[in-house]
């Protein structure tokens, strides 16, 4: 029996590349099932998503990407899906990297599988801002948890049915979190429930339409900041 | 002979609880609202009417100046209520990205059921079948 795939695909009005990555991601996987989430976009990302074949999820306004995922794992819990994969509606994500997040995952080495940018040097075409930012929130991540994670802010991840079970009842009963932070948030607490984690290397592309909605300019300034608060938290209210 | 502050006092107090009344009564407001409005309309009303009550806050702040006690008192308050607001806001903002999460994820759920019925439990129970 050959397990039950979901490529979940976040998207705010991508109406310039939603399209294209349905078709590849169904050309590539016609086996597994591709889902758009359509976080109230005001453009023609729900049209275009249809239009290329995908079953699509609209959010009533704009919750954010944080929201967006999480509304992926209520789709996977409500149909039963093993495993859920998720890809970026911006284009940036190859969908050829899905295999790599989802094999440890299918191999039991996993409950998690993180698409790290940092695995290899070649990848990185990040500003220095960016890649400061990333550096310096994996390395602190990674130093508090006693864990190696190269690219925590990594959007491209992997989760197995088991992993998607213990952190959705926690997203339910905790307060909305950030989209900046999210990533953060949700690392700190799979290491914290003993959830495996594993990266694997993923090659991003750049971005070619619109702009990063997660990372703005004055998010990024702030981040560092944000990031401490977040890491405060958790410390203060972990059991 | 009343004061002029009095007079203002009174008619602010006055029309902060009868406001509150009538929103009461139309079911615009409820219980812990009403009570909370309708004490600072008592409290405005009694420190107007009774003046002997700022020299009570100047003493309490340890101030000369009968305004720096009130306005002390004023900020004091607004922070407990923007503290208040952003507490009840934040709170609010969970449950409604919940909401809509939970609305959104029900709704595809009930239309691939109907579109696709193999879709859902069907197919898990055809797996177990199996």
């Amino acid at each position: 029996m050959s397990p039950k795939v979901l490529i979940m695909i976040p998207a705010y009005n991508e109406e310039a590349t939603v399209g294209e990555v349905v078709k590849s991601t169904m050309a590539l996987f016609p086996e597994f099932d591709v889902v758009v989430i359509d976080d109230g976009s005001d453009d023609k990302t729900v049209e275009n998503a249809k239009e290329a074949g995908a079953n699509v999820v609209s959010l009533p306004f704009h919750c954010g990407g944080s929201v967006a995922i999480q509304t992926g794992y209520c789709i996977a819990t409500n149909f039963g899906y093993d495993y859920v994969v998720k890809v970026d509606g911006d284009g940036q994500h190859k969908p050829e990297d899905v295999p790599r997040l989802l094999d440890p995952l299918f191999r039991n080495e996993a409950d998690i599988t993180v698409g790290s940018r940092y695995l290899t040097v070649e990848n990185n075409d990040d500003s220095a801002v960016k890649t400061g930012g990333r550096f310096f929130s994996s390395t602190l991540v990674s130093m508090l948890r006693k864990m190696e994670i190269t690219d925590i802010t990594s959007g491209m991840r992997a989760w197995s049915r088991k992993a998607i079970g213990v952190l959705l009842p926690i997203y339910m009963e905790r307060k909305f979190i950030e989209d900046s932070v999210f990533w953060v948030i949700e690392t700190l607490l799979a290491s914290k429930l003993g959830l495996r984690m594993k990266e694997v290397s993923i090659t991003v592309l750049p971005r070619r339409h619109g702009k990063s909605k997660s990372f703005s300019k004055p998010k990024m300034l702030m981040y560092p900041l944000r990031l401490i608060t977040v890491l405060l938290e958790e410390a203060i209210t972990r059991k | 002979m009343l004061e002029r502050y009095t007079l203002v006092g009174l008619a602010f107090s006055l029309t902060i609880i009868l406001l509150d009344f009538y929103l009461l009564r139309k079911r615009k407001i409820q219980g812990r609202g009403f009570v909370f409005w309708f004490i600072v309309g008592a409290v405005v009303g009694l420190f107007s009417t009774v003046p002997y009550l700022f020299a009570l806050l100047t003493l309490f702040y340890g101030t000369q100046e009968l305004v720096t006690a009130i306005t002390v008192t004023g900020f004091l308050f607004f922070l407990l209520m923007f503290f208040y607001l952003h507490y009840r806001l934040s709170e609010l903002q969970t449950q409604l990205m919940k909401l809509a999460m939970e609305i959104s994820a029900a709704k595809y759920s009930r239309k691939q059921s109907v579109t696709n019925p193999k879709s859902e439990n069907t197919k898990e129970q055809e797996d177990k079948d199996e």
